[in-house]
C-alpha cells in the first residue's frame, strides 16, 4: 500500500545505462543494497522452487492433527518448529507453515510482478502517447490519471473482490485490477519525460529527416525512456505485493485453499497471544520482500538518476 | 472574480468525477453475476418468490434504469416495494440493506465517527512528524541522525499496516500494558478514554505514512535549499530559521500537499485495516463484514461514500493549494 515514489515527472532522464549494469553497480557500492539483493533472490528462489523445497522438507499442504497439542495449538515450543516442520505448523489443522509460506511466496510474487508488468506496459503506452500526440487525448489522460490516483482504489478492490465470481481465477483478477489502478503513476512520469524530450533537437532532427511517428517513438524516444520506466516499475513491485497481501488479509484477495501471506497473517492474528510464531513467519517474509524491493528500487534510482536525492 | 472561477471550475470537476465513478462502480457491480435478491430470498426460494424479491429490491429493470433509480434515490429518495411492505428510503438514499433492514447511509453515518477519528488523528500526526523529520534530516544531511531517520523511514514504507498494528498492540497493550488492546469509546461519552483507545491506531497508521513524507520532504528540502532564492535570502542576512522556516518550507509543502491529496485513498484503506486489527466498529469494519455476508448494497454504498469523501477532501486540498501557491490560481 505504501509507495515511496514522489509524484510528478521529477525522474530525470539520466544516462541511458542498462538495468543489469545499474543493478550491479548499486549492489557493489552499498552493503545494505547487497544484503537486500540477497534477501530478494532468496525469496524468489523460495517461490520458484516451492515444490522442491517442500518436498525436501518432506511435507505438503495437507492437515495433520498428529502434530497438534491437546488444545489445538502446535505441540512443542516455538509453534512446533522442528526438523520436520521448519517453520512449525498452523494451529487447529496442523498444516505445515513452511509449505504455506513457500507457496504463498509464489502467489505474492506472481501477482506483484504481473500487476507491475501490466501497469508499466499500460502506463508507458498511455503516457507516451499522451505526451507525444498531445491535444484532447493528453487532457483526457492527465485528467483520468488524476482521478484514478485520488480514487480510494483499495476500497473499490475490496468490494470487487467480494462480489467477483468464484470461478474466475483470482490471481488473474488481482493482476488485472491492480494493474488497471496502477498505470497512472507510470503514465505521469513517462508523459512528462516525453514532453521534455520532444522539444530536444535530436527528435526534431529525426522528424526533419523524414522519420515517421512510430520510428521516432521507438528509435528516438524509447531508448531515453528506459531509465525512468525501470525506476518507477522497480518501486511499483513492493507496493503491488503489499496491495495483494492487504486484499487477501481482508478476505477479498486470493481465496482458500490457495495459500497467501495476507490470509495467513489474517488467520494468525486470532492466535497471536497463544502462538506468535504463526504470525511472525509470514509477516516477516512480507516485510522482508517489500523492504528488499524498496531498497533495490531506491538504489537503482540513485544509480540511473544523476539528480536523485537518495541516501547520504 | 478569478477566485470564484477557480473554485467553480474545481467544483464542476468534482461533480463530474463523482458521476463517472458512480457509473463505473455501478456497471462493474451489475455485470458481475452475483444475485442479491437470491441471498435475500432465502431457501427454499421458488422462482416466483425470487421474482418478487427482485421486484421489491428494484433489480427487475435494466441496468441503466437501476443506475438512474440509484442516482435519483441520492437526490430525491426512493421507495422499495409497494403497499404495506413498502420501505421508505429518504434522500439522500445510498441504497437499502435488506439483510439488516437498515438504510445504508444510516449504517455508514452511525459508524463514520470512528473512521474519521482514526483517519484525522493519524493524518495530523503523520504530517507533522513526517514533514518535521524530513526537514531535520535534510538540514543534518549525512549525520547519523539523518541516516537513522531514513533507515526507519525505509522500514516504515515497507511495513504492512497489519504487521505494524500487531507490533503496536504487542508492545503497548500486551507488553507494557499502558493502552487498551482494542475497542472504541465515542468522543461524546468520554474524551480522555476516546483518545486513550485511539493512541495506538493513530501511531501505527501515522508511522507507516510519516515514513513516506519524511523521505519526500527530505528530498524536496535538499533540492530547494540549493535554489538561488535561498542564497538570496541568506545573502540579505536573514536568520537560518527564517530562511528554512519561511522561504524553503513553503516550497517544500507544495508537493507534500499534492501527495497528501493523492494519499487520501490510502488513508481510507489504512483505516479499514486498522479498524479490523483493533476491532473498532467503523465504516471499514462494516465493509469487511459485508464481504463475508455478501451484502451488496453495503459494498456499493460504502464504495461510493468513500469516493465521495475522497473527492470532497481533494477538492478542499485543491483550494488549499491555491492559497499556498499563488501560481496555481492563474491556471
Amino acid at each position: 500500500m505504501s509507495d515511496p515514489l514522489p509524484l510528478g515527472g521529477d525522474v530525470s532522464p539520466g544516462a541511458a545505462r542498462s538495468l543489469p549494469a545499474a543493478l550491479l553497480r548499486a549492489v557493489r557500492r552499498d552493503t545494505w543494497t547487497f544484503t537486500c539483493a540477497i534477501i530478494a533472490v532468496a525469496i524468489v528462489l523460495l517461490a520458484v522452487g516451492a515444490d522442491l523445497w517442500v518436498a525436501i522438507e518432506g511435507q505438503d499442504l495437507e492437515p495433520d492433527l498428529a502434530v497438534l497439542g491437546p488444545n489445538g495449538l502446535p505441540a512443542g515450543s516455538l509453534g512446533g518448529v522442528s526438523g520436520d516442520h521448519w517453520f512449525g505448523v498452523q494451529p487447529l489443522n496442523g498444516i505445515d507453515l513452511f509449505a504455506l509460506v513457500a507457496y504463498g511466496a509464489r502467489v505474492s510474487l506472481l501477482v506483484g510482478l504481473g500487476a507491475t508488468l501490466l501497469a508499466t506496459v499500460l502506463g508507458v503506452l498511455i503516457g507516451a502517447s499522451a505526451g507525444y500526440i498531445g491535444g484532447w487525448w493528453d487532457r483526457v489522460v492527465s485528467w483520468s490519471s488524476d482521478v484514478i490516483l485520488g480514487f480510494p482504489s483499495l476500497i473499490f478492490m475490496i468490494a470487487l473482490g467480494a462480489v467477483a465470481p468464484i470461478e474466475f481465477p483470482r490471481q488473474l483478477l488481482l493482476i488485472v485490477v491492480l494493474g488497471l489502478f496502477g498505470w497512472p503513476r507510470v503514465a505521469r512520469i513517462v508523459r512528462a519525460q516525453v514532453l521534455s524530450l520532444g522539444k530536444r533537437n535530436f527528435v526534431a532532427a529525426s522528424k526533419v529527416m523524414g522519420g515517421g511517428t512510430w520510428h521516432v517513438f521507438v528509435k528516438q524516444l524509447l531508448p531515453n525512456l528506459w531509465a525512468p520506466i525501470i525506476i518507477v516499475s522497480s518501486l511499483t513491485i513492493p507496493s503491488m505485493i503489499g496491495n495483494e497481501a492487504a486484499l487477501s488479509f481482508l478476505g477479498a484477495g486470493v481465496l482458500p485453499p490457495t495459500p497467501s501471506w495476507g490470509r495467513t497473517i489474517s488467520d494468525a492474528i486470532d492466535f497471536f497471544e497463544t502462538d506468535p510464531m504463526y504470525l511472525i513467519f509470514p509477516g516477516l517474509m512480507l516485510f522482508l520482500i517489500t523492504l528488499a524491493f524498496n531498497v533495490i528500487g531506491d538504489s537503482i534510482r540513485d544509480e540511473l538518476d544523476p539528480k536523485s536525492k537518495g541516501r547520504g | 472574480m478569478r477566485a470564484v472561477k477557480f473554485v467553480a471550475g474545481r467544483f464542476a470537476g468534482m461533480v463530474l468525477v463523482l458521476l463517472i465513478v458512480s457509473f463505473i462502480t455501478f456497471v462493474v457491480f451489475y455485470v458481475l453475476p452475483s444475485e442479491p435478491a437470491q441471498l435475500a430470498c432465502g431457501r427454499p426460494c421458488s422462482p416466483q418468490a425470487l421474482e418478487l424479491a427482485r421486484e421489491f429490491m428494484g433489480y427487475n429493470v435494466p441496468w441503466y434504469q437501476q443506475y438512474f433509480d440509484f442516482i435519483g434515490g441520492i437526490f430525491g429518495g426512493r421507495t422499495f416495494g409497494t403497499g404495506q411492505a413498502a420501505i421508505e428510503c429518504s434522500a439522500p438514499c445510498f441504497g437499502y440493506d435488506f439483510q439488516n433492514n437498515a438504510d445504508v447511509l444510516d449504517e455508514i453515518l452511525s459508524r463514520v465517527e470512528v473512521s474519521v477519528s482514526v483517519a484525522i488523528g493519524a493524518a495530523i500526526i503523520w504530517l507533522i512528524t513526517g514533514v518535521g523529520l524530513g526537514v531535520v534530516s535534510a538540514l543534518k544531511r549525512g549525520t547519523p541522525l539523518d541516516r537513522i531517520t531514513m533507515a526507519v523511514a525505509m522500514a516504515g514504507v515497507s511495513m504492512p499496516a497489519y504487521l505494524a498494528g500487531m507490533l503496536g498492540i504487542t508492545i503497548f497493550a500486551f507488553g507494557l500494558d499502558v493502552v487498551p488492546k482494542n475497542g472504541y469509546v465515542p468522543i461524546g461519552e468520554d474524551v480522555a478514554q476516546w483518545a486513550w483507545h485511539l493512541v495506538t491506531p493513530w501511531l501505527v497508521l501515522a508511522f507507516l505514512h510519516a515514513a513516506i513524507y519524511a523521505r519526500l520532504t527530505r528530498g524536496q528540502m535538499l533540492e530547494t535549499l540549493g535554489e538561488d532564492f535561498i542564497r538570496t535570502a541568506r545573502a540579505k542576512g536573514l536568520t537560518e530559521r527564517k530562511v528554512v522556516g519561511r522561504h524553503a518550507l513553503r516550497n517544500v509543502l507544495l508537493p507534500v500537499v499534492t501527495v497528501f491529496g493523492v494519499d487520501l485513498g490510502l488513508l481510507l484503506a489504512g483505516t479499514v485495516i486498522t479498524e479490523r486489527i483493533f476491532s473498532m466498529p467503523g465504516v471499514g469494519m462494516l465493509l469487511v463484514d459485508s464481504i463475508r455476508s455478501l451484502n451488496l448494497p453495503i459494498l456499493l454504498g460504502v464504495t461510493l461514500f468513500a469516493a465521495l469523501a475522497v473527492t470532497l477532501v481533494n477538492f478542499l486540498v485543491d483550494l488549499f493549494y491555491g492559497v499556498l501557491d499563488p501560481r496555481a490560481r492563474l491556471t
